[in-house]
C-alpha cells in the first residue's frame, strides 16, 4: 500500500489523478510526515532543474552555423575528398605499419642491416627468374 | 517576421533569415542539448548539427508541429546519436561515473541556490539516455507528459513510468549531497525520508 501511495506521489507531479487517487493521496500526506518531506523533496529536485542557469551555446553560435551552411554548398566536391581521405587514412596507416614490420623482420631475419636486405628479394638471376623448369628443378 | 515568413525567406537562400530563427531558438535548442550531453564542445557540435539538419529539411517542415517541437525532436534524435557514438568510441565526457562523486557546493555561499540547480543537472546527466530524455523535456523544457509522449515517439504510459523511476534515481544521486548540505546548515537532515 505504501509503494503504491508513493508511486501516487510521484505521478501526481506529471498527470491529474482521478478524485479517488486525490483523496487517497491527501490522506496519506496528511498523515504521513515523511510522505510530505517526500513530497518536498521532488518539488525541490523539479524546481531546480527548471531554475537551473539559462542555456547557451558558445559566442557566434549562429554565425558559425550560417558559415557551415555556406561552407557546405560551396565545396562540395571538398566534401568528396575529406570523405575519401577519411575512408582510405586508416587503411593507408595500416598498410605502413605492415610494411615496417615487414621490412624490420628482413632485416632481422638477415641478421646484416643493409639495404640490400630490406625487402625479401631471392638471389636469383635474371635467367633463372624467367626460366621455370630451371627454377623448379634449381633445388 | 513571424516563424513561417521566415522559414519562407530562407527556403528562398535568404541566410539571414535563416540566421535570426537560429536565434530565436539558439536557447531552446541550447537547453535540451546541454540538458541531454552537458555543457561542452560536443554539445556546441550538436546544437550546429540540429540547425544545419534543420536546414537541409526546410522543405520537409510542414508547420504541423510548432518550430520549437520540431527543432526539439531532432536536438533530442541526435543528442542520443551523440551519446551512442561517445559510448562506441569508450569515452566519457561527462566527468561522473556511477562511482564517482563530485564537489559538494558551499552552503554557505550566496549562490546555493544556483548550485542546488547545477546539482540537479549533474543528476541529470547521470540517468540512463532513455530516462534523461524524459527528464530534460519534462523537467527543464516543460513540455507536458503527453508532448514528451510525441516528441519522443513513446507511449503516454511509457513515458509516465520512465517519470517515476527517474524521479527515485535522481533522489537516490541527490540525497547524500542534500543530506550534507543541510547537516551543515544545521537543518533537519533529508536522508531521514529514504
Amino acid at each position: 500500500m505504501k509503494r503504491k501511495i508513493y508511486h501516487l506521489l510521484l505521478q501526481s507531479f506529471d498527470r491529474s489523478l482521478s478524485i479517488n487517487e486525490q483523496r487517497i493521496l491527501s490522506t496519506a500526506l496528511e498523515e504521513s510526515d515523511v510522505l510530505r518531506k517526500e513530497e518536498r523533496l521532488q518539488k525541490r529536485i523539479r524546481d531546480a532543474a527548471k531554475m537551473g542557469p539559462g542555456a547557451h551555446f558558445s559566442p557566434f553560435f549562429a554565425e558559425r552555423v550560417i558559415n557551415r551552411i555556406q561552407r557546405g554548398n560551396e565545396t562540395v566536391h571538398d566534401l568528396f575528398w575529406d570523405m575519401l581521405i577519411a575512408q582510405f587514412k586508416p587503411m593507408a596507416i595500416a598498410a605502413t605499419a605492415i610494411m615496417i614490420m615487414l621490412i624490420s623482420y628482413n632485416m632481422f631475419q638477415q641478421k646484416a642491416f643493409n639495404v640490400k636486405n630490406l625487402l625479401p628479394t631471392a638471389k636469383i638471376t635474371y635467367e633463372e627468374a624467367m626460366d621455370p623448369t630451371l627454377a623448379y628443378f634449381g633445388e | 517576421m513571424n516563424d513561417f515568413q521566415l522559414i519562407d525567406a530562407a527556403r528562398a537562400g535568404d541566410h539571414q533569415a535563416f540566421k535570426m530563427l537560429i536565434q530565436r531558438y539558439e536557447s531552446k535548442v541550447a537547453a535540451t542539448v546541454i540538458g541531454m550531453l552537458g555543457q561542452g564542445p560536443e554539445a556546441d557540435d550538436v546544437g550546429q548539427e540540429v540547425f544545419i539538419r534543420f536546414y537541409k529539411n526546410l522543405d520537409q517542415f510542414k508547420g504541423e508541429s510548432s518550430l520549437g517541437t520540431y527543432l526539439t525532436r531532432i536536438a533530442i534524435n541526435l543528442s542520443l546519436n551523440a551519446i551512442k557514438r561517445r559510448k562506441r568510441h569508450q569515452f566519457i565526457s561527462l566527468n561522473w561515473k556511477d562511482n564517482e562523486t563530485m564537489e559538494l557546493p558551499d552552503p554557505d555561499s550566496e549562490t546555493v541556490y544556483n548550485e542546488d540547480a547545477l546539482l540537479v543537472r549533474k543528476a541529470i546527466q547521470k540517468l540512463e539516455p532513455g530516462f534523461r530524455s524524459v527528464v530534460v523535456l519534462r523537467f527543464i523544457e516543460g513540455y507536458s507528459t503527453r508532448e514528451t509522449a510525441e516528441i519522443l515517439n513513446l507511449p503516454e504510459g511509457t513515458v509516465l513510468s520512465r517519470l517515476s523511476r527517474a524521479q527515485k534515481k535522481l533522489k537516490s544521486y541527490l540525497i547524500p549531497y542534500y543530506g550534507a548540505k543541510n547537516e551543515k546548515k544545521n537543518l533537519p537532515s533529508l536522508v531521514a525520508i529514504i
